[in-house]
């Protein structure tokens, strides 16, 4: 028999070789998350503008639905709690909150509504699905995610030890702990805005640290996440060569 | 048991064959991209207006 809703599976997941509904439908989707993001780029609405909006969102609608529908095969086990857990999913929620902007649609005045607008930039996680080198560095963040944790703490403390030293030698030149924590922050990233300068020496001392801390600690993540990424990449050739 | 019968194929006196899952695989192919297009159109239209 026809298995209507393994079809429907098929096709709102992303498309094998030679499956041509799949494949229109992942340009559809793709095409209605990036036209989705337009409004996000204008000042004003106009009525194009509502047109993508109502449009998008039933489309993203569509999916949703057809998604849950699916739910159990996507879950690989037909039951209730199959549905339950999928609704939870990450992905699923962020299905959920790419239809939100709608309810703008119906009442305009609402400031907290309008701002249910700005969920539109969730759509864009959506595309994840779409791309298989997206799949690829989410893996390799995945993989890394201790290490990256690591290196964020330490620089998180380093930010914090920096500042508080520089928040006591230059007491003049910061009103708030949170201006020294932007300047840290500033400083070990290596940016360098330049609206806050060290006028002691020891101010300017610490802030010779922070930069060279900054590039040291700053170029971390990077490397690790290339050698994960280089290593991911390579396994995935070999897998195709067996 | 017996092999089932394939209830979405007509064949035709003449022989002729229609696929009813082609059928509808076309239909929703064609619908999707004629939504596409009207999608990028309007992106399009509302990028321009609000722009320019």
């Amino acid at each position: 028999m026809y298995d209507f809703k393994r079809r429907v599976y098929e096709v709102v997941e992303a498309s094998h070789v030679g499956d041509a509904s799949s494949k229109a439908y992942d340009i559809l989707m793709t095409t209605a998350v990036i036209v989705g993001m337009v409004p996000l780029t204008l000042k004003q609405d106009n009525p194009f503008t509502i047109a993508i909006e109502i449009a998008t969102c039933l489309i993203f609608l569509i999916d949703y639905v057809a998604r849950v529908y699916t739910a159990d095969y996507k879950m690989g086990y037909k039951s209730f709690k199959a549905y339950i857990a999928y609704l939870f999913s990450p992905m699923a929620i962020f299905d959920f909150l790419s239809i939100v902007p709608i309810v703008s649609l119906f009442l305009p005045g609402s400031v907290i509504l309008r701002l249910l607008k700005l969920f539109r930039v969730f759509r864009v996680l959506k595309l994840v699905r779409y791309s298989k080198t997206t799949i690829i560095i989410a893996n390799v963040l995945r993989k890394v995610k201790k290490q990256l944790i690591a290196v964020l703490i330490l620089i998180i403390i380093y930010i914090f030890v920096s500042a508080m030293l520089i928040f006591q030698l230059e007491p003049t030149l910061f009103d708030t702990f949170l201006d020294a924590l932007y300047w840290a922050t500033i400083s070990i990233t290596t940016i360098g805005y330049g609206d806050i300068t060290p006028q002691t020496d020891m101010g300017q001392f610490i802030t010779m640290i922070s930069a060279l801390v900054g590039v040291a600690v700053i170029a971390l993540p990077t490397g690790m996440i290339t050698a994960a990424y280089m290593n991911e990449i390579s396994k995935t050739k070999t897998k195709y060569e067996l | 048991m017996g092999k089932k019968d394939n209830k979405n194929v007509l064949i035709h006196d003449d022989g002729t064959i229609v696929d009813n899952k082609s059928t509808q695989t076309l239909i929703f192919v064609v619908l999707c991209r004629i939504l596409t297009v009207c999608l990028a159109l309007l992106g399009l239209a509302a990028f321009i207006k609000g722009n320019f």
